[in-house]
């Protein structure tokens, strides 16, 4: 890490309070003229567009999507077929409240390695010789905000740092007038709020920036003058604003401060840029499903493509979750009751534009350098309190990943016979997480950030790489 | 890097997790180990001769320490050894049990644990079989010659902890007595301000010169921002740089520090500390009950200048003060709102025992929200482990747990009962007044009962005796009569049983009359025998409320205050015709004058050892009965009650387990914490019920038993009617009705009814047989006016969350690694060892907040006022002394003064812990009058300023900038106090409780816009505002290019921009220049300079001509004034304190 300590006089081994990374430089540059270092810091520390640490490993892949499903897809729907409870269906279960449910889906075969998935994913499943597939994930809360913020900062409260903060603190960002972390949302922010995206404890910069798919698609970026008078203002601040920081005694952060108007000015142009589609051809459209009428989908599928494009331009991490249907306030695929018409309906949503995002970074050949988590906060049960609807289910659920580093066609990890609770190669959140940080470069246990006293990391003392599914 | 904290361990009850579970726990250890080894404190870990190299110690951590804890400890472990065998340590495995050596160095084939767990001879573990991978393993670690290392832990937690922690607290500087020392005597400096001294001498110990002093206008606007977030209006500017007089800073001071703005900045900096927040996050972001009220009590107290250690007391034992501080303007007790601060954190409403972390984590955060904010320390570090840094052991966190955990969370009212009082006298008296005159109406009425019944009867059975009468008698009134005795002729529980079947069957002359009357009798009697039986032998009493004792239970609110009657309290209608809605039988009420008043009442801790409470309540309009278990108040167990009269529910006694205490309260609908509940919930009502004033309840018994059923209710109201033997005529039974109820009537009127009198007055009210219409006279009439009105202006109840000490306090067990499954021994309530000269353990009554209180608001405690005193200089200087504010421990920073720190919290204390006192002397000091410009050789010799060469330069806080724009525009509505107003969002979301507020607020300062958790005040949490999680004494400083996009874009900045050029606009200024210069003067605070007028005059003219307008029509344009207002809003000056 390139946080310096100071050295605890007491106790040499032990590092003591570290340095800010301002308070660095400028130490680092005692002696040399200020001017160097404002605008060394102006341009890039503020912004936090430079690395706080060199990657630890050779890094995999640059960017990160990920795919989130709220509200807990059933595994044994999907990707984790348990032919068992087809011969319990109906059958009282445990307390004698419950009934056994079987699938209401067909598996088939698929890929070289002919693995099983749901008819309800049509197209993820032509994709599977990509996919690392994960049937032995574990989380600890069958509560959604809990199983949310778990998911993503790798505890069960909030207010520490989303994976997707983490990763762009640690390696800074490769687009200058692009956020490292976006996420591409459809209006409904998943139990557990922001929290969930969070910068935590470390710098605002790291948060993510929510991006909607309808309306002005980012708070504030919509010039309220146009272009010319716009220009006139910022040129009169410029000259104001340079006059203003020498005045006060040089000063940094003001100086900073000012080139983010810079940043800013150039953002306004960019990123619509970035998001507007329609450069992208017609045949691309299709793929992602954006030829659909389904308000949803269409949505979802456009969130999908911009998280190409804005892989493209250098987005450390893009996260995109699912649109709210049904009314349903508590996550997407939280199918308590209507497990068939609800989890029909979030996959014809979701299911095209996952598969198409996969296929066509690998038709660019950026898959090499992307990698592409699906996932979910947990799975749910394979009995029915009510007949039609399974509950939450810590114990067992399946994510899968795909891109960089991933050995394609994996399954890896096995639950018991009716999926309640997975017994091989048990995979935690923080497994996946230290997994994820190895793939763009990153040692989970060395990547870390001191806060309130201690030195915080995301997998706190949890995690180990899941080896056997990386190429 | 280092030190990686198991600060959250998950529960998994699977075996094949726990390996990995324990697997990281260990990890950990060897972890820690590395530390310990280079820190060197500790004594050496044991090593066996053939661990030393490094792969092998992480291997048998990470695999094989794994496969023997979780396979093996539990029967050859420290708990028991069978067969003499223990497998959790080197020797003990190279001794072996009584077959021999277990494992034998580097050979596999010859070692019993081989043979055993391969079910060669032995079937080990006797549970299953391994996995071949982990015979693998243990295989391969024998054959590496068997690595074993021993991990200090244990000794953390035993000898080696106790020399080190009794090493750090002696030689940290943060745990020694505050000794004042001596001010250094400059002899250049013309200062007698000692803070000046202090920070001059360090200034030439290190070859500076200060800066030098700053203009008038620089000064003021500093000085004001500073102390109260606004900036000084440009006629306040000017009455100071014009004042020539030599203490006219001094007098500037004073004004800020009287204004009541100074409590607004100063509330919100407290705040920050508190992790104030308004609702409780997670799934459905549940409102925290007027938490606003908890903000407004800190801007009083801090411009009241509540000494600080009266403060603390507040916070920490508020509701417990022998003399709490009341609030005569509001009629409110203040200090019961400072403990609110307990219950600012977030929280979760689903079962906290079957999920345990939800509890655990809320007091986890109590606890480290205290001692951060009043301590500088990190206590919760030891949730798991003995403290590796601070000389604070796990047993302290216990003991900190205990206090909280036996601390009710409850709702309480603040009204001292002085706004009520008069007009609650007054409505007793016209109560008593009503209920004579509506007696003497009710008692002339019963001359019509034994009349009616016979007529009416009579024509039921076609009988003509009567008939004559008949003409006389009113319709209305037969009606009636005939719906009581179709509706009683069938049930012997009807009053009008005994006339329907037997009087009115039979002949009452015959014989068979009397012994089926007597029979009739001798059933009431044996029936209300049975009952009383039943009752006594299935129901032990919990509580009898009918005597107008408490019983032990706890009451809130004004209704419930008096709400004592026994039997025969009228309740007076507030409208209609209606004179009363009922008449009570004995028992507690919150509605004996108004529904408009509150209550709650709460019951001691259940006992155990029965399966039911059943309480005999009534109660409506959004009143409840809630179960609450181990003070989870957000729990889901609550029903709303819907009885008009009194009758049982049943409640289950649920969570047997001694360590969850259950309890159960009835709340009027205000100090229900679950309302507004989330949108699924909200059976049968509505948000605007809510915000509707009225609720009430009451009871009169509440008992125990183990039997499925409710109490019977008793029958002895109807022995009147078989006093004095049979009937001779129906007309002596119809009279026998009519004295039972003028008995019952003249009973009342003279206020000494028993509940025989209530159940008739009941019955004739219920099935209206005598009028309860306040037309009956127009005395009456004027009464029941006079009775409402004045109900009407019943001031509405303040209601808040805070605590309560109900309970003798208990000490709770030490959780092993923080983990609620695994509680090891009693941790007797106490503070932390380090900052307590007394042995553990509290000799209290209640939970110990009290002598908690004590221990941190006093001036032998090192901490206390040195980390106040750092947080006021940190919010003057922009940094702390310690700049880690909130961390004074030994991995927090080292004061740049600490002899200035130690002089400052010398004279906070001896200045009665007076904050503007302090404030005053480091405001009134020469370094914070030095101009923000440094000097080259102070740039490089002091890049960090921490020497204070010149007044640190900085930005605004969020709450500054939005404050300042308002006030610039002429928007800001400079109100104090009140609910918070919702901050502005585009989509509203109501099911989660993120309601969208106006665009600018109602112009109110940031500090009132509501803090919500899941989505805060976008605006403000883009400059840094804190996400309200933890104690955070510092706040980020960013530079984000979202900043400059909001400023640049933003509906609020815009909007302020055209109210401020509408303000300009109807301002008389007669040139550019004038109106250049009061732009200036209301947003910088200073006039501009010559060159500045020119430049801005041109950029004026420019954007005229962006615009179209002609230079002569230039000042009556909205859009150039529009435009030059927002650039101004976008000037870095307008933004950043110099």
């Amino acid at each position: 890490m390139s946080i310096i300590y100071e050295k605890s006089r007491e106790c040499p081994g032990c590092v003591g309070a570290p340095l800010t990374r301002r308070e660095v430089l400028k130490q680092a540059a005692n002696g040399f003229g200020m001017l160097a270092l404002s605008t060394l810091m102006a341009d890039e520390a503020y912004a936090g567009l430079v690395q706080a640490t060199k990657p630890h490993f050779k890094p995999q892949v640059k960017n990160v999507i990920l795919c989130f499903m709220p509200g807990g897809v059933s595994h044994m729907d999907t990707f984790d077929p348990k032919p068992k409870l087809a011969e319990l269906n109906g059958k009282l279960s445990g307390d004698g409240q419950r009934t056994w449910l079987k699938c209401p889906w067909t598996f088939n075969r698929y890929g070289q390695a002919g693995i099983p998935v749901s008819e309800l994913l049509p197209h993820i499943a032509t994709c599977v010789d990509d996919l690392a597939i994960i049937r032995s994930m574990v989380s600890g809360f069958p509560l959604h905000p809990r199983g949310n913020i778990l998911f993503h900062t790798g505890r069960n409260v909030g207010g520490h740092p989303s994976l997707g903060s983490w990763i762009t603190y640690a390696l800074g960002s490769e687009n200058k007038n692009l956020p490292g972390y976006v996420l591409l949302h459809t209006g409904d922010i998943p139990p557990g709020g922001l929290e969930n995206f969070s910068n935590g404890f470390l710098p605002a910069t790291h948060q993510a920036l929510p991006v909607r798919a309808d309306g002005d698609p980012i708070d504030n970026l919509l010039p309220a003058d146009d272009q010319i008078l716009q220009q006139t203002k910022l040129k009169m601040l410029l000259a104001e604003d340079r006059k203003f920081s020498s005045m006060a005694g040089t000063d940094d952060a003001v100086e900073s401060a000012i080139a983010n108007y810079e940043m800013a000015y150039r953002m306004q142009s960019l990123v619509p840029d970035v998001l507007d589609l329609d450069k992208e051809s017609e045949a691309t459209k299709r793929l992602y499903g954006l030829d659909t009428s389904n308000k949803e989908k269409g949505q979802y599928s456009l969130q999908c493509l911009r998280a190409r494009r804005l892989v493209e331009e250098g987005v450390r991490f893009v996260e995109i979750t699912c649109p709210v249907l049904f009314g349903q306030n508590n996550g997407t695929w939280d199918q308590h009751s209507y497990l068939k018409r609800g989890h029909e309906a979030n996959a014809l949503v979701t299911d095209q534009a996952v598969a198409a995002l996969i296929k066509d970074l690998k038709s660019r050949g950026m898959l090499e350098e992307t990698l592409i988590i699906w996932g979910t906060e947990f799975g749910r049960t394979p009995d029915t309190s009510n007949g039609d609807g399974r509950d939450h289910l810590e114990t067992a659920f399946t994510i899968f990943m795909a891109g960089g580093g991933i050995k394609g066609g994996t399954l890896y990890g096995e639950t018991d016979e009716i999926g309640e609770k997975s017994v091989e190669n048990i995979t935690t959140v923080h497994d996946l997480h230290a997994t994820i940080l190895q793939l763009v470069g990153l040692d989970h246990e060395k990547l870390t950030y001191r806060f309130g006293g201690r030195e915080l990391s995301l997998t706190d003392v949890h995690g180990k790489v899941i080896s056997q599914i990386l190429a | 890097m280092w030190l990686r904290c198991p600060n959250r361990v998950l529960h998994l009850e699977e075996k094949q997790f726990m390996t990995t579970a324990s697997a990281d726990a260990l990890n950990f250890g060897l972890r820690l180990f590395s530390v310990w080894v280079l820190s060197g404190f500790l004594a050496q870990p044991v090593f066996s001769e053939k661990t030393a190299s490094s792969s092998g110690m992480e291997f048998f951590e990470k695999k094989v320490r794994p496969v023997l804890a979780t396979h093996c400890y539990q029967c050859h472990g420290p708990q028991l050894q069978q067969g003499a065998l223990r497998l959790d340590s080197r020797e003990a495995i190279l001794k072996g049990g009584s077959r021999g050596a277990t494992v034998v160095p580097g050979k596999p084939e010859a070692s019993w644990l081989m043979k055993a767990v391969q079910h060669q001879g032995l079937t080990m573990p006797p549970s299953g079989k391994l996995m071949p991978e982990q015979i693998a393993v243990l295989e391969d670690w024998i054959e590496m010659g068997a690595p074993w290392f021993q991990h200090p832990i244990a000794q953390i937690v035993s000898k080696g902890t106790d020399q080190f922690y009794a090493r750090m607290a002696r030689e940290h500087w943060a745990f020694q007595p505050v000794s004042p020392p001596e001010v250094p005597q400059i002899m250049f400096n013309s200062s007698s301000n000692p803070v000046d001294q202090f920070i001059q001498e360090k200034l030439r110990e290190k070859g500076l010169e200060p800066a030098g002093g700053s203009n008038r206008w620089t000064l003021a606007r500093r000085l004001s921002l500073v102390l109260t977030g606004l900036p000084l209006s440009p006629w306040e500017v000017n009455r100071f740089v014009q004042d020539s007089s030599p203490d006219a800073y001094e007098r500037l001071v004073d004004r800020l520090l009287a204004s009541p703005h100074f409590g607004e900045r100063w509330a919100r900096h407290w705040t920050d500390l508190m992790r104030f927040g308004e609702t409780y996050g997670y799934e459905w972001n549940y409102e925290l009950l007027a938490a606003w009220r908890y903000r407004d009590y800190l801007v009083r107290a801090f411009n009241e200048d509540l000494p600080f250690d009266q403060l603390i007391r507040e916070h920490v034992a508020g509701d417990l003060l022998e003399n709490p501080r009341i609030d005569r303007q509001f009629g409110i007790n203040e200090s019961l709102i400072g403990a609110t601060f307990f219950r600012l954190g977030e929280m979760s409403h689903d079962d906290c025992v079957k999920f345990r972390e939800i509890r655990t984590d809320v007091v986890d955060n109590q606890i480290d929200t205290l001692t951060k904010a009043f301590q500088g320390l990190t206590v919760a570090c030891a949730r798991c482990h003995d403290h590796k840094l601070d000389p604070i052991p796990t047993k302290d966190y216990y003991a900190l747990y205990g206090i909280l955990a036996s601390s009710r969370q409850v709702s309480r009212t603040l009204d001292t009962g002085d706004l009520h009082q008069e007009l609650k006298q007054r409505l007793h008296q016209l109560k008593s007044l009503i209920r004579t005159e509506l007696a003497s109406h009710w008692i002339n009425q019963c001359v019509e009962i034994a009349p009616y019944l016979l007529a009416v009867q009579a024509m039921q059975n076609h009988r003509n005796s009567h008939r004559q009468g008949i003409v006389d008698l009113e319709p209305r009134k037969v009606q009636q009569w005939s719906q009581v005795l179709m509706k009683e002729s069938v049930d012997p529980e009807g009053f009008l049983y005994p006339w329907t079947t037997i009087a009115c069957e039979m002949d009452l002359a015959s014989k068979g009359f009397k012994e089926a009357w007597s029979k009739l009798g001798a059933y009431y009697q044996r029936e209300s025998q049975a009952r009383t039986d039943f009752n006594r032998k299935n129901f032990l009493d919990f509580a009898d409320f009918r005597s107008g004792h408490l019983n032990g239970w706890h009451s809130d609110g004004i209704g419930i205050q008096g709400g004592t009657t026994t039997g025969g309290e009228l309740i007076i209608s507030t409208k209609g015709s209606q004179v009363v809605t009922g008449i009570l039988p004995s028992g507690i009420y919150t509605h004996l004058l108004s529904n408009r008043l509150n209550g709650a009442l709460r019951s001691p801790y259940l006992p155990k050892d029965k399966k039911f409470l059943s309480l005999r309540i009534m109660g409506g309009q959004l009143a409840a009965h809630r179960t609450i278990v181990d003070h989870c108040v957000l729990g889901e167990d609550y029903k709303i009650l819907q009885n008009e009269v009194m009758s049982w529910v049943k409640i289950p006694i649920k969570y047997k387990e001694e360590s969850f205490p259950v309890y159960v309260e009835l709340v009027t609908k205000s100090g229900n914490l679950r309302l507004p509940d989330r949108p699924s919930m909200m059976k049968g009502y509505q948000l605007k019920d809510l915000e509707k004033p009225g609720s009430y309840f009451g009871i009169s018994q509440a008992v125990l038993h183990d039997v499925d059923q409710t109490p019977r209710d008793g029958l002895s109201h109807m022995a009147r009617l078989f006093r004095g033997g049979a009937p001779k005529s129906a007309e002596e039974l119809a009279s026998r009705y009519a004295t039972a109820c003028r008995q019952a009537l003249i009973a009342w009127s003279e206020a000494t009814s028993n509940s025989d009198d209530v159940h008739w007055i009941g019955w004739m009210l219920r099935n209206n047989l005598v009028q309860n219409k306040k037309e009956l006279s127009p005395r009456l009439k004027q009464l029941v006016q006079t009775y409402r009105n004045f109900e009407a202006q019943l001031p509405e109840p303040k209601v808040i969350s805070s605590m309560s000490d109900l309970d003798p306090g208990y000490d709770v067990p030490l959780l092993e690694n923080g983990d609620a499954k695994r509680p090891r021994e009693k941790i007797p309530r106490g503070y932390l060892t380090v900052l307590s000269d007394k042995e553990p353990g509290f000799e209290t009554l209640g939970s110990g907040r009290r002598e908690l209180a004590e221990n941190i608001a006093s001036a032998s405690n090192p901490l206390t006022a040195r980390v106040m005193v750092n947080r006021l200089w940190h919010h003057i200087f922009g940094r702390g002394i310690v700049t880690t504010v909130d961390n004074f421990g030994r991995f927090g920073k080292r004061p740049s003064h600490p002899e200035l720190l130690n002089y400052l919290a010398n004279c906070f204390v001896q200045n009665g812990w007076s904050i503007k006192r302090l404030l005053r002397r480091l405001v009134r000091s020469t370094t914070f009058r030095e101009s923000s410009r440094s000097s080259v050789q102070a740039r490089n010799i002091d890049p960090l300023n921490q020497w204070l060469q010149h007044y640190p330069v900085r930005r605004l806080e969020a709450e500054a900038i939005r404050d300042t724009i308002l006030a610039t525009s002429g928007r800001l509505e400079l109100k104090l106090y009140g609910s918070s107003i919702q901050p502005f969002r585009k989509v509203s979301k109501d099911y989660r409780k993120l309601l969208s507020g106006p665009l600018d607020g109602s112009g109110r300062r940031s500090l009132y816009l509501k803090v919500t958790r899941m989505e805060g005040p976008q605006f403000l949490e883009l400059f840094d505002f804190p996400t309200p999680a933890a104690t955070r004494g510092s706040r980020d400083r960013t530079n984000i290019p979202s900043q400059a996009l909001a400023l640049l874009n933003d509906a609020f900045v815009i909007d302020q921009s055209g109210y401020w050029a509408d303000r300009l606009l109807i301002q008389p200024d007669r040139s550019l220049e004038r109106r250049l210069e009061s732009m200036f003067h209301s947003a910088l605070g200073r006039p501009p300079e010559v060159s500045e007028v020119k430049r801005f005059k041109r950029f004026a003219i420019k954007l005229a001509d962006l615009h179209g307008i002609s230079t002569r029509n230039i000042l009556d344009s909205r859009k150039v004034w529009k435009d030059l207002a927002h650039t101004i809003f976008n000037l870095k000056e307008f933004i950043y304190i110099y």
